[in-house]
């Protein structure tokens, strides 16, 4: 019998496809259910956000920041901020940094509740997904009460933060962190050591250190690989060095080390971290004001900068250059997600189909701020 | 054609059918035929609901509860919602194929129905091989899934269809090793008379009778989980990877029908395990009219078939998919071979227990028993353990 | 793969489907978390939802000093103002207030900069309309005459009451170096991790300010002061009902909302 005659199979996953996380496009090339290979094709999201601030103003870019990452928006506040102090050398209140610094946490736990519940439904389980959501929903609640909005904070300003923490709002807050523990035990009860899910996750897309430090790769991805490097730590900005925190990394208990198990269990991980310093800034946190004089035609003088955030899908960087004027000459960032982008097509090879939704969920890219 | 018929109708052995008349018996067929559809397909939909429900549940949601009382009506909404909607076939699609697929589903889940011992009377054609039709029956969807995905013309749909294929192909296998127990301790194929070998008391029915039953019995759940394409095996229409699977192309009724099919055929896998393992509609006997001792055995029935139903549908909340290849290292490598132990080793039994043995079968009842425990244990735990009064908005 | 690998596969998978279905199960027992949001509800959720929250955007122009602080600071120019200065009295003429909802991003730029809070989130959400032209909210029918802040209190008691709440809105936001606390001291100091039914709540906003409007914070909420006056709870519009009803922790805090209007409709006579 002569031998079949086969062929590939090209597969268009997207912009509409229901796991793309956003609008994303994968051109896969699929033997049956192995992918040779996974072309990601990033710009439908584009909105020139970088762009825009060169019109807005430096005050009046903050509320867009919050679209550069929607799903932890306090970040791109925080590194918006932070660049603006920087350039015109403005020093943030005690008090302000702290409530930076919860609101900020309180956002990666929500985004990393995302993360997981999201993994959940994209290998099938709904209800991780809908349990993880009904925990963010309440860190929304507070943050709503915080700061009046539940996605686009809008929370910081130039020089410290909008609103001081609401009265008694430290309680509900403290209060919510003694049920998140329990929570976060029954969710991996449900899902996270569930057998399937071990199997689905455990030995996929293996990123050794040396592939996520070539390819770039930030936050908890590049920890998931083993390598120690958060900027929280590394070089510590806002109140961040005067908590007591780990910094978890990835250690291959169910397979490899860098496989997608890894990069799903570090957040779980780092939720445990989050909570830990919420609880101490919650009981540290001193008294005073939380906003520094900033004029409100804000022209930093002539030069530029560069700042390093920990956003909950890694290492933000926030380029401003000043020419002196209240616009800024140019802004740029450096996403998390763009990065981990780059190295789907080369992981991908010899994945199967249902792999590559896990491969995308496990490296938590966002699509707003892929394009930007 | 005659002749035939009355071969076919004569080897069926009606119970109220007098065999000498083929066209009264024909007649009755059909009607009999009629009223099962019109039982099964609301029955279908009404789990529909159910399923909603339950999953909102376990998801700390409400579920549909605006049509009807708590939302009851709602598998009647839907149904008239996908009856007006547009029947969209596309241009590219092979238009015979694409029509015929639905029905060759829904045809798979209406058929076993004929089988069904609903109680020792009410049932329509006590076949001697009535195990081995229903089996049979139940895997021609497999041909209607094949086809929608193949006449798609859509490369999702194609995934789909073939991994459906691939799936129920393979599940077949262990399903049927783990008929086999049953049928060795009993030696009848016919859907009654595995019945009539159970008694009432649980630990007499067949799942209790010793270690392999038991295995077998759990096998062939999940198993038949596979076959029905539910979670965790519900590969070929797996939302998050193939858009909808072998249904993505499917609009309207046809796409209804799909989806009753998969919902029917739930309720036919719980009743052959019902049958084969769960004592069937089997109650104390009493000495009260037949049609009352055939209504308490429907009914009978009826609560463990909803039982085990109840039980997919909580598996469905709970667990996440398998990988394509998993789902088949979890056929080949772990159900086939522990499915012809279970075989190997209630042939051995039965060789020395003819009648059972009643320490075993206590002693598997106790087992069971202390699972049941060990699980209310564990719900209490998870229930203390988190502090749901913390909710902000505990309003419903 | 060895055999011990074989059955501890199948072991790891029993044990942890065992445990997983314990959690859906003892979830089918918990209540569910959501609500059912346009009816089914015990109070409307524009009532309950904090007073900080950025909804749709509303003017009093009964306070508007017509400083345009609010159109400068708008990033999108969302807000169309127009000013007129009369030469001899002095006074400012606002001819324009308009704002296009449709345009807008609730970042709550413009409302930071009031020196009044004239310009304020109201707590209202539901903005749905047929057509873009319906967004666009005009707020001056005809020209008006713009707020000056008198030196001593205000006379007019709707003005006043106008102005405290709007005040209070301005309280909400940081103050630049300022080391103010943002509500009363008898507000965080009565909050703690216990459930407190009857909490200290906003001062609810445009009731008939008798004297007592600028005291302390009452225990009360808005629709429970119009229930006490007689008048029907739903028709309180959303900008009177910016109150706090989520400040009280734990379970407490649904029972609190049922029950506020009726205990407070039992309390209002002695006070």
């Amino acid at each position: 019998m002569s031998t079949l005659r086969t062929e590939e199979m090209t597969l268009n996953m997207g912009p509409q496809h229901p796991s793309t996380h956003g609008v994303l496009r994968f051109v896969i090339k699929a033997d049956g259910e192995v992918m040779r290979e996974a072309i990601p094709d990033v710009g439908y999201l584009h909105r020139s956000i970088e762009k825009i601030a060169e019109k807005v103003g430096y005050h009046g870019f903050m509320p867009y920041t919050d679209r550069v990452d929607y799903v932890c928006a306090m970040f791109t506040n925080q590194g918006w901020a932070m660049a603006c102090e920087k350039l015109a050398g403005i020093e943030v209140p005690r008090r302000g940094e702290y409530c930076r610094v919860i609101a900020a946490e309180f956002n990666r736990l929500a985004s990393h509740l995302l993360t997981v519940g999201l993994m959940g439904m994209d290998i099938g389980a709904m209800t991780p997904f809908l349990h993880a959501l009904r925990e963010r929903e309440m860190i929304n609640d507070l943050i709503e009460e915080l700061c009046g909005a539940r996605l686009t904070f809008n929370y910081m300003r130039i020089g410290g933060v909008a609103w001081d923490l609401p009265p008694g709002w430290r309680e509900k807050a403290l209060a919510y962190l003694d049920h998140l523990d329990p929570i976060l035990d029954e969710f991996n009860a449900l899902f996270s050591y569930n057998k399937i899910c071990i199997q689905r996750l455990a030995n996929v897309a293996v990123i050794s250190a040396e592939d996520a430090i070539n390819y770039n790769l930030v936050g908890p991805n590049l920890r998931a690989s083993g390598v120690k490097w958060d900027v929280r730590k590394d070089i510590p900005y806002s109140v961040y060095p005067e908590f007591d925190f780990e910094i978890p990394i990835g250690r291959g208990e169910w397979g490899t080390t860098g496989d997608a198990m890894d990069r799903y269990m570090m957040r779980i991980r780092e939720m445990v971290q989050s909570s830990r310093i919420l609880r101490q800034a919650l009981t540290q946190i001193p008294d005073g004001p939380v906003l520094a004089k900033v004029v409100r035609n804000f022209k930093p003088p002539a030069g530029e900068c560069q700042v390093r955030v920990e956003s909950a899908r890694g290492d933000q960087g926030w380029y401003v250059v000043s020419d002196g004027s209240s616009y800024p000459w140019r802004v740029h960032v450096r996403t998390g997600s763009f990065a981990a982008m780059g190295i789907i097509q080369k992981l991908s090879r010899g994945l199967m189909i249902a792999d590559l939704v896990v491969l995308i969920a496990s490296l938590d890219v966002i699509a707003p701020e892929i394009d930007r | 054609m005659n002749n035939s018929l009355v071969t076919l109708i004569g080897r069926a052995m009606f119970g109220p059918a007098p065999l000498d008349h083929t066209d009264q018996a024909a007649a009755i067929a059909v009607a009999c035929a009629v009223v099962l559809f019109a039982i099964a397909v609301p029955f279908a939909s009404i789990v529909t609901w159910v399923e909603r429900r339950v999953w909102a549940r376990i998801q700390s949601r409400v579920g549909p509860n605006r049509v009807g009382p708590n939302g009851f009506l709602q598998w009647l909404a839907d149904g008239v919602k996908h009856v007006c909607k547009e029947d969209v076939i596309p241009e590219e699609a092979d238009a015979p194929l694409f029509k015929l697929a639905p029905y060759l589903v829904v045809l798979a889940f209406i058929l076993p129905w004929a089988v069904m011992p609903f109680s020792s009377m009410l049932i329509l054609a006590d076949l001697n091989i009535g195990i081995l039709y229903m089996t049979a029956i139940t895997a021609l969807t497999v041909v209607g899934v094949l086809m929608a995905g193949w006449s798609s013309n859509n490369k999702w749909s194609l995934i789909g269809g073939i991994r459906s294929a691939a799936q129920i192909i393979s599940y077949e296998i262990p399903a049927g090793l783990s008929i086999f127990p049953a049928v060795l301790m009993t030696g009848t194929l016919s859907m009654q008379g595995l019945i009539r070998a159970q008694k009432w008391e649980p630990y007499h029915w067949f799942i209790f009778a010793n270690p392999f039953c038991f295995v077998a019995a759990i096998i062939l759940f999940v198993s038949t989980l596979a076959e029905n394409n539910r979670t965790p095996f519900d590969l070929p229409e797996a939302e998050s990877e193939l858009v909808a699977g072998f249904a993505t192309e499917y609009s309207s009724m046809r796409y209804l029908f799909f989806f009753m099919a998969e919902w029917g055929n739930m309720f036919i896998a719980a009743a052959i395990l019902v049958t084969l393992y769960l004592g069937g509609w089997q109650i104390p006997r009493f000495n009260w009219s037949p049609a009352l001792m055939n209504l308490l055995q429907f009914i009978c029935f009826l609560v463990k078939v909803l039982v085990l139903v109840f039980v997919s549908m909580w598996i469905r909340g709970t667990l996440p998919r398998v990988r394509i290849d998993q789902m088949m290292s979890i056929c080949w490598k772990y159900f086939v071979p522990i499915g012809f132990i279970n075989m190997i080793g209630t042939a051995i039994w039965v060789a020395f227990f003819p009648h059972g043995s009643r320490l075993m079968e206590m002693a598997m009842f106790a087992l069971a028993l202390a699972i049941v425990a060990a699980f209310a244990w564990r719900v209490a735990y998870f229930t203390r353990r988190s502090r749901m009064e913390l909710y902000f908005h505990p309003t419903i | 793969m060895g055999v011990a690998a074989y059955f501890r596969h199948i072991k790891e998978a029993v044990v942890t489907i065992f445990d997983g279905m314990a959690v859906t199960a003892s979830h089918l027992i918990r209540k569910p978390y959501t609500i059912q949001y346009p009816d089914r509800i015990p109070a409307r959720v524009q009532d309950r939802l904090p007073f900080r929250y950025r909804g749709i955007l509303d003017v009093d122009l009964e306070i508007c000093t017509g400083c345009l602080a609010c159109d400068r600071a708008c990033p999108i120019d969302c807000i169309a103002m127009a000013i007129e200065k009369n030469a001899q009295t002095r006074e400012i003429i606002i001819s324009q207030f308009d704002i296009d909802i449709a345009k807008c991003m609730y970042c709550g730029l413009c409302s930071e900069p009031c020196p009044t809070g004239a310009i304020h989130h109201t707590t209202e959400f539901e903005g749905a309309d047929y057509s873009l032209e319906s967004l666009i909210r005009r707020f001056v029918v005809e020209p008006v005459v713009a707020y000056k802040p008198k030196k001593g209190p205000e006379p007019d008691p709707a003005v006043a009451s106008l102005l405290e709440r709007g005040m209070k809105y301005v309280d909400q936001w940081a103050q630049p170096g300022s080391d103010k606390p943002p509500t009363p001291k008898a507000a965080s100091s009565a909050q703690t991790a216990t459930p407190q039914p009857a909490k200290p709540a906003a001062n609810p906003a445009r009731m008939p300010a008798k004297g007592a409007a600028a005291a302390a914070p009452k225990p009360s909420a808005a629709p429970a002061r119009k229930g006490a006056d007689g008048q029907a709870v739903t028709q309180s519009p959303p900008a009177e009902a910016s109150v706090d009803n989520r400040e009280a922790t734990g379970e407490a805090a649904n029972p609190a909302i049922d029950t506020a209007g009726v205990r407070q409709r039992d309390k209002t006579p002695a006070s």
